[in-house]
């Protein structure tokens, strides 16, 4: 037997080298930012100094990151809970556009309200829209075996069409050419925490329920159910755990995060509905939770990071001329670079629980 | 509707359904090996992109082709690593990759409109059609199925090549056991690893043709995210198409007839709602995926990374 605290040294070493390596990634990421930054024939450092100052010299921009976060961290923590359930949800932006139409019609046809019943009730339909397209893909999975990969992918291009073809032919008012709903009440409108900025009651929220879903997740009994179904599936059934039960826990809860990315949206910044709604938010979000390990406590750093980053290409745009789809370049790199480095992490964790691969 | 209109609808279909095509048999030969591909969309568009700027640069469409080709390639490589080599998760890859890419041309697209070099009038050279004598000048079919470029004939005698590969050859029977139990293959003697690889890096060379099909061939021109989604409907047209190189050209004829089916009405200003025609692809392959057109079945290795003792 070996001595138990060298046993604990090592283990807590190599967690901390598991929690290195998204930054590892994050800053070759960068790196390679500023070598395509240097090609387009401008100073990679000034362009970081000017995005670095202009975010944080600017009140404005500086709460235009949090119109980016909400909507994207939710986004993030649904992968994130689908992820560790066994169950691949990659139909966040259809999910999305399905609960920002649900939570839509609560702000909308629902007047007369007081806003502390009219905002939590918009978000429980925004919760319940998002859950039922992802449940779709789940039924299908569980009772006719459909693989919920593709079902999610296909789906998502459903409800963005359906959503788009509702907005254009049911709720864009008979008087307007453009295709839109009309405002929600504003009875239904998320408070400003900072008057004159986008910091509304959205951020709270979601980082209240990034904390909810870590405690689900790591410190509940269901969480651990959840957790065994995806790590194992013959062994969650031979410890008698119910699969099917903690696989549509997952899916509703999953669905149902998405869903008020989309209310988010329609309750934070829009404060209506309209077709092109989400600028890849679902997506961007599965990029967040891979860098955070699906971790909803990292969830929230990697997060703030991608809508830094993006807010920030903005800024380097007008400021000094950094095409703006640099951040996806850089996002898609930190998502590689991840993806990449899984089996040294996976390698490290199997010698953390004795060798079992 | 008379004929003519008709005609020209089969052929905009048949056109339209290339692009999808040549991306969906790159998938395909991943998919059989046991490997998903999620990176049509950025492998798609990095050929689009490719294409565009080698011809821009060159003025040679060969050149443009080969060298939308390279980055499909490199792409494709760049995926079989992380998947094969080290493991890593084949649906975050190729979203990863997607990403990257989405970003890179739009980068470089927005650099070149700064420069000057490209404005929005900017056209370059397409693959112009070929008329096939004599049958070109049949009634009817002749429009349908006789005047078009050289890579849409190219890419239906792919379908009948990768048909005969996957079924009649040993290397093509040695891919699709690696698809279905590698452990096995592995056994029998066949490189998993190795067969992995090429698929993945004809996947990307295949992917990038069809992107650089649109540049090349249909609107002359790149604008960013061109492709539209164009990978995940590649997507869709395998599974849809059960996982067979004739039924992937079938799927891809029906969703091509799809998008000309929008494009005529819109022509034709029938007051129909576009979306609903669009949605059809997408619940076609639902259908399909919960087995409405009976049983499909992917390689049971699908997306199981295979470790070599």
């Amino acid at each position: 037997m070996e001595d138990g605290s060298i046993r604990i040294k090592q283990e807590r070493y190599n967690k901390v080298f598991i929690t290195i390596i998204p930054f590892g990634a994050f800053f070759i990421a960068l790196f390679l930012g500023a070598v395509l930054i240097f090609l387009a024939g401008i100073n990679p450092w000034e362009a970081y100094n000017y995005m670095l100052y202009s975010i944080f010299g600017n009140l404005r921009l500086f709460s235009e990151v949090f119109t980016h976060f909400v909507p994207l961290i939710f986004c993030a923590l649904s992968f994130a809970v689908a992820f560790k359930g066994g169950f691949f949800n990659v139909g966040q932006e259809g999910q999305l556009y399905f609960g920002a139409l649900t939570g839509a019609l609560v702000g909308i046809y629902i007047q007369g309200l007081p806003a502390f019943i009219h905002i939590p009730l918009a978000l429980l339909a925004g919760f319940i829209g998002g859950a039922f397209w992802c449940w779709i893909a789940g039924i299908l999975k569980i009772k006719l075996g459909a693989d919920e990969i593709l079902n999610t992918i296909m789906l998502s291009y459903l409800s963005i069409l359906l959503i788009n073809f509702i907005v254009m032919y049911f709720l864009k008012p008979a008087n307007s050419y453009i295709s839109q709903s009309e405002k929600i009440a504003r009875s239904a409108y998320f408070p400003k925490i900072i008057p004159n900025t986008q910091i509304n009651l959205g951020v709270i929220l979601a980082l209240l329920i990034a904390i909810i879903v870590y405690i689900f997740l790591f410190r509940s009994p269901a969480g651990y159910e959840v957790r065994a179904i995806g790590e194992n599936l013959e062994a969650a059934n031979h410890a008698g755990i119910n699969i099917i039960k903690g696989t549509m826990t997952v899916i509703i809860i999953s669905g149902g995060l998405s869903g008020l990315a989309g209310t988010s949206i329609v309750m934070g910044t829009q404060y209506r509905l309209i077709p092109a709604l989400s600028p890849g938010y679902g997506f961007e979000g599965i990029g967040a939770a891979v860098m955070a390990r699906n971790n909803p406590l990292g969830i929230i750093l990697t997060t703030f990071l991608f809508a830094f980053l993006r807010v920030g290409a903005g800024a380097m745009q007008r400021g000094v001329g950094v095409p703006l789809p640099i951040s996806w370049a850089i996002e898609g790199i930190i998502m590689i670079l991840v993806t990449a480095s899984e089996y040294l992490s996976n390698k490290i964790s199997a010698n953390l629980i004795g060798g079992r691969a | 509707m008379n004929l003519s209109t008709l005609a020209s609808w089969f052929a905009m279909s048949i056109r339209l359904s290339i692009p999808l095509l040549y991306a969906a048999l790159g998938g395909l030969i991943l998919f059989k090996s046991g490997v998903f591909n999620m990176g049509l969309e950025g492998m798609m568009l990095i050929g689009a992109f490719l294409g565009f700027y080698g011809v821009l640069v060159t003025d040679s469409l060969w050149i443009g082709l080969l060298t939308a080709i390279i980055g499909g390639a490199l792409l494709g490589l760049l995926l079989a690593y992380v998947t094969v080599s080290l493991g890593g998760n084949q649906l975050v890859i190729g979203l990863g990759i997607n990403f990257f890419i989405l970003g890179l041309t739009g980068f470089f697209f927005r650099l070149l409109c700064n420069s000057g070099l490209v404005s929005d009038t900017t056209r370059i050279a397409n693959f112009s059609s070929i008329n096939i004598p004599f049958l070109s000048t049949l009634p009817f079919l002749g429009e349908i199925f006789f005047k078009h470029n050289f890579l849409t004939y190219l890419a239906i005698l792919l379908v009948i090549l990768i048909n005969w590969f996957f079924y009649k050859t040993t290397y093509g029977l040695g891919l699709l056991a690696v698809g279905e139990s590698p452990e096995t293959a592995n056994s029998a003697g066949i490189n998993v690893y190795l067969i992995r690889y090429i698929a993945a890096i004809i996947s990307g060379i295949l992917a990038a043709t069809g992107g650089a099909f649109l540049t090349l061939t249909q609107v002359t021109r790149f604008s960013e995210n061109i492709t539209d989604g164009r990978g995940w409907l590649a997507l869709a047209v395998i599974i849809f198409g059960k996982y067979t190189p004739w039924g992937t050209l079938g799927a891809s004829l029906v969703f091509g007839a799809g998008l000309g089916l929008v494009l005529q009405l819109q022509v034709l200003g029938v007051k129909i709602p576009i979306q609903i025609v669009q949605m059809l692809p997408y619940v076609l392959t639902i259908a399909a995926l919960i087995g409405v057109v009976g049983k499909v079945r992917g390689p049971s290795a699908l997306g199981r990374p295979f470790v070599k003792d």
